[in-house]
């Protein structure tokens, strides 16, 4: 079975933290250049997934393959193919924009003048060249936002992992960021990104709907919609939840600092 | 007033914090315990067996006899012996001797004549209490080693017969103890609970708790309670430890010294709700207690260094720190034994103290509030 | 590889703006050098002190007023009896009383006097038994500064007494030398006056960059995972230790530029010499912040907030410190706690650099030492290292 077809596939992914499972044998199969939406409510067990396909937590079973290659045994390979950007802010607030792009590129190899070029790029594609000299910390949320997008899009990766790019934004900055993501979509990334934003979702190629660790739903926009007779990606979520018991696991406890 | 059912809430949520954060609880429980244990079994400050070397150019008998003699008392052992010292700085670089017991050429024959003979001590003062201690031992020893050697008394015009009080076996726990207590007391009173309110402010959740139906005076008292009791309980410990490990017995009074110890605490926890108001930041709340607090208190109060030795602006600046009161009181009861009848001054400066910080600070926080 | 440069390259340009940082890390230790470098005194003076005089006699007189007019103490005064001097010992108002028995005088002009020995030879009375006694009762809460205090007071007294012998000898036109066969001396290398300072400055030193290289390491590293700045950085191809030590060199060279300030200040401020070489200054800090920068590393893989790096770390270093020799020296312990110690860097930084500014001592005299802190230096950074990629991946 050639995993090569697939940009991201994942075989019954688990993740278990004691006796609460987060992720339950999950089969993802994702394609060259889609935009592939994660969806799922708060706690479902997006973030947990998508750190088990970056290389950030171990899975306890099953296996994951990213860009060819398997999580688990060759999660260095993956690093230097991948871009993530995480739910939480996570770029340097001391430093200046340009500072953190400086950073980010050096990190995944670029230098010298093949490095000042892409950053040229990225902040002319992102709006970004009037703030290079900024402090970080003073760029309004959605700027930063776009410049976590930039930083992970540098090393110009095959696949870019985007948790919750859109959590706290206006609608106009969202819309403008999906634009975005499309581009890079067709320039040939596979955009895996998740979302519990249910109305941007129907921009993507293919989506997934996880609900208390498992994959409910997966396929294009369309299709789910004709499937379940649902007149909204929204509609279709609700009606998934109606049918799976709440709460089989209990609260979601603390997860514990690794 | 306040309502008991909510002021538990709020103590019970901040007893559950501070157990949840079981590094910061480990420390708070186990160092004390630990210093204790260093400072009794570990830092006895008797010197002995000190090493040193003799240079002795003529060896003779009496030389020789001398320098055993110099072995044979318990605070110095001769490592060794060379012919000539030219350079007795690198033989103190070199080797980890202390003194050089240096006898001139034909120091024996010189003995009996009259005149006598001269010997003399090198002492390497780069440790100045060794220096001092050796310095005030070498002429007595070098002396009496000599005179007995020839078959002489030593001249004793003056004998000093010493009594000491209060701790005759000389046992450093007794000292450490009280001292232990204050820092401790004021590390949780202080330090733990600014530290606790600022994050609170910090992240957020103290506006989540004042829009709720919790008084501002309910809030306090609430958070503030647990750290009080901790405090009780760590300072029980270190008695208890002092007792049962060092045979640290309270002298005086025990009530009175759980009374004055309340007085402290309270005095502490002033000092941490100020802290508190003025810091913006959990790391703010540290530096400063740890600034503004811990530090002063560890190096002047008395704790381990004497105050007396200070230049005066130092020993005005101890005379501030309500530790310096409050180790008075409580080495007064544990181990002369005395009470209030004694330590009424102290006592009074403590409190006045408290009372004041305590004003201060319940005012700052209602105005921030 | 280039993750150690990026890494040190980011840590500078964070630190650059971090003025606020900046003026702490220069203006504490200095503070604390000076509070400290003061405070920090076994030498013990002003011990108030009161006498309690039986004796009528002239000699007790004269030996009072040797007592009131040293330095070292304040003279308090005559207590009326026995329980006036205890009751000021128990107020806390002396710290040593001295009492002196009725017979004093009578007593030292026996033991001063010469007689007509057998055989014509004149022999002293102290000579033969004749002495006088006085009596001290010493506060002993703080054992350490009793003691001291104890011996300056005997020595002050001895002196006293030797004094008047030669005086009295003197009278019969004799010298002490002529009744006793021997005389003794002593002098004092390298620290002439034992001044404290001297001595305490250099572990003050040792414990300011110990402070600085483990706590601002910690403190970064807890930072960044509190931030998720540690998290963004591992999802890069940058390996752990890239991380580690790309941050542990920045707060190296810090180290030792505290280490050069704190040396220079105590130098113009305090006197205090540095006899040393600079070159086996800095090979001998190097060796040693291996140590320190590992224990800093090591506590953020055990901390989740600053705070508990804090704690964790002073825990640490609290121990490290009493059992280095900072305050009381090492072969005064226990032997089994002598051997503890062997596996302690502050120890042997601190016996370094004592060694390094009062004597000038260099390598050929402490490279055991110097071998010590390199051993102790690559286990603690290895183990710290282990444990940070452990985490992390």
């Amino acid at each position: 079975m050639s995993a090569e077809a697939y940009s991201i596939r994942t075989e019954q992914l688990t993740k278990r933290f004691g006796h609460f499972t987060a992720v339950d044998h999950i089969d993802v199969s994702v394609a060259k250049g889609e935009v592939f939406g994660f969806l799922g409510a708060n706690g479902a067990g997006k973030t947990t997934a998508i750190r088990m396909l970056c290389g950030l937590l171990q899975p306890t079973s099953g296996h994951g393959y990213v860009a060819g290659f398997d999580v688990l045994k060759e999660s260095a390979k993956i690093r230097t193919r991948i871009g993530y950007m995480s739910q939480k802010f996570s770029l340097y607030p001391d430093l200046t924009v340009s500072e953190n792009l400086k950073l980010y590129g050096r990190l995944y190899g670029l230098d010298g003048k093949d490095l000042r070029a892409r950053m040229e790029e990225m902040a002319a594609f992102l709006g970004l060249k009037d703030l290079l000299p900024r402090l970080t910390s003073s760029l309004p949320w959605g700027w930063q936002q776009r410049l976590s997008l930039a930083c992970a899009n540098l090393h110009r990766p095959e696949i870019l992992f985007l948790d919750e790019p859109t959590g706290s934004v206006d609608p106009v900055s969202r819309r403008n960021f999906w634009d975005l993501i499309h581009r890079l979509s067709g320039q040939g990334t596979t955009i895996f990104i998740t979302s519990h934003y249910m109305d941007e979702v129907e921009y993507c190629h293919r989506l997934s709907i996880m609900i208390d660790g498992r994959i409910a739903a997966m396929g294009s926009p369309r299709d789910l919609k004709r499937e379940h007779g649902s007149a909204s990606i929204h509609e279709l979520f609700l009606k998934l939840m109606e049918h799976q018991p709440l709460m089989e696991h209990g609260p979601r406890p603390e997860q514990k600092p690794v | 007033m306040m309502s008991r059912s909510r002021l538990l809430t709020i103590a019970r949520k901040e007893l559950r914090h501070i157990f949840r954060d079981w590094q910061t609880l480990v420390v708070v429980l186990v160092m004390p315990v630990m210093m204790m244990f260093l400072y009794g079994y570990a830092l006895n400050a008797d010197a002995k067996d000190i090493p040193c070397l003799i240079e002795d150019p003529s060896p003779s008998p009496e030389t020789r006899a001398i320098a055993s003699k110099i072995d044979a008392s318990s605070l110095f052992s001769v490592e060794g012996s060379v012919f000539t010292a030219d350079d007795p700085a690198e033989l103190f670089r070199l080797y980890q001797v202390r003194v050089i017991f240096r006898f001139p050429p034909d120091f024996a024959r010189d003995l009996h004549r009259p005149g006598g003979a001269h010997v003399q001590a090198l002492i390497d003062g780069s440790d100045p209490n060794m220096g001092a201690i050796i310095r005030n031992a070498a002429d007595p020893i070098l002396l009496g080693a000599t005179l007995d050697v020839v078959g002489m008394r030593q001249p004793h015009v003056l004998d000093v017969r010493t009594l000491i009080l209060y701790n005759p076996e000389q046992r450093s726990a007794l000292f450490f103890v009280p001292g232990l207590m204050a820092v401790i007391l004021l590390m949780i009173s202080a330090l733990l609970t600014s530290v606790a309110i600022a994050r609170e402010k910090e992240l957020g959740t103290m506006g989540q708790l004042l829009v709720s139906p919790l008084r501002p005076l309910e809030i306090i008292v609430g958070k503030i309670l647990p750290y009080l009791l901790l405090a009780a309980v760590d300072g029980f410990l270190v008695l208890a430890v002092g007792r049962l490990a060092f045979g640290v017995h309270i002298a005086g009074n025990p009530w009175f010294l759980a009374a004055c110890s309340l007085v402290y605490i309270f005095t502490a926890l002033s000092i941490g709700l100020l802290i508190s108001t003025i810091a913006k930041r959990q790391q703010h709340a540290m530096f400063m207690a740890l600034g503004a607090t811990m530090m002063p208190t560890v190096i002047l109060s008395g704790f381990i260094f004497p105050v007396l030795s200070m230049p005066l602006p130092l020993r005005i600046l101890s005379h501030i720190i309500p530790a310096t009161y409050f180790l008075e009181i409580v080495r007064g009861i544990i181990l002369k034994g005395v009470g209030f009848a004694e330590l009424w001054k102290p006592l009074a400066a403590l409190a006045g103290e408290g009372l004041l910080l305590t004003a201060i600070a319940i005012r700052k926080f209602k105005v921030k509030l | 590889m280039n993750g150690f440069r990026t890494i040190v390259w980011k840590e500078f340009a964070q630190l650059k703006r971090d003025k606020t940082s900046l003026r702490l890390m220069i203006m504490i230790p200095m503070v604390q050098m000076l509070l400290l470098g003061y405070a920090l005194t076994t030498e013990v003076k002003n011990t108030p002190v009161a006498v309690l005089n039986h004796d009528g006699g002239s000699r007790s007189r004269e030996l009072i007023e040797a007592v009131a007019h040293n330095p070292l103490f304040n003279f308090k005064g005559s207590a009326a009896s026995e329980t006036d001097l205890r009751a000021g010992l128990d107020r806390g108002d002396i710290k040593i009383g001295l009492i002196i028995p009725a017979d004093f005088s009578r007593v030292l002009e026996r033991a001063t006097r010469l007689d007509p020995g057998p055989g014509g030879t004149p022999s002293l009375g102290a000579l033969n038994g004749e002495g006088a006694s006085v009596q001290l009762w010493v506060d002993g809460q703080d054992a350490n500064s009793a003691n001291v205090a104890r011996g300056y007071l005997g020595a002050i007294l001895n002196q006293w007494a030797m004094g008047d012998l030669r005086h009295r000898l003197e009278g019969y036109g004799m010298r002490l030398d002529q009744v006793l066969p021997v005389s003794t001396g002593a002098s004092v290398l390298f620290n002439p006056s034992l001044k404290s300072t001297w001595y305490m400055i250099p572990g003050i030193a040792v414990i300011l960059v110990t402070m600085v290289t483990a706590l601002l390491t910690g403190f970064s590293i807890v930072r960044e995972k509190e931030a998720g700045t540690l998290e963004q950085l591992m999802v890069t191809p940058l390996k752990p230790i890239h991380v580690v030590v790309g941050k542990a060199v920045p707060f190296l060279i810090i180290g030792i530029a505290e280490l050069m300030l704190a040396l220079n200040f105590a130098r113009f401020w305090f006197g205090v010499p540095f006899r040393g070489t600079y070159i086996a200054l800095l090979a001998f800090t190097a060796a040693y912040m291996l140590s320190s920068l590992g224990i800093g590393i090591l506590t953020s893989t055990l901390a989740r907030t600053q705070q508990q790096a804090l704690f964790i770390i002073w825990f640490f270093l609290l121990f490290f410190l009493l059992l280095s020799g900072f305050f009381l020296p090492v072969e005064n312990m226990p032997h089994w706690v002598q051997n503890v110690t062997l596996g302690n860097p502050v120890r042997w930084f601190m016996h370094v650099l004592r060694e390094m500014f009062l004597k000038g001592s260099g390598f050929t005299e402490l490279w055991r030492e110097g071998l010590a802190m390199l051993a102790i230096g690559f286990g603690v950074f290895g183990l710290s290292l282990v444990k940070f990629s452990r985490q992390v991946s």
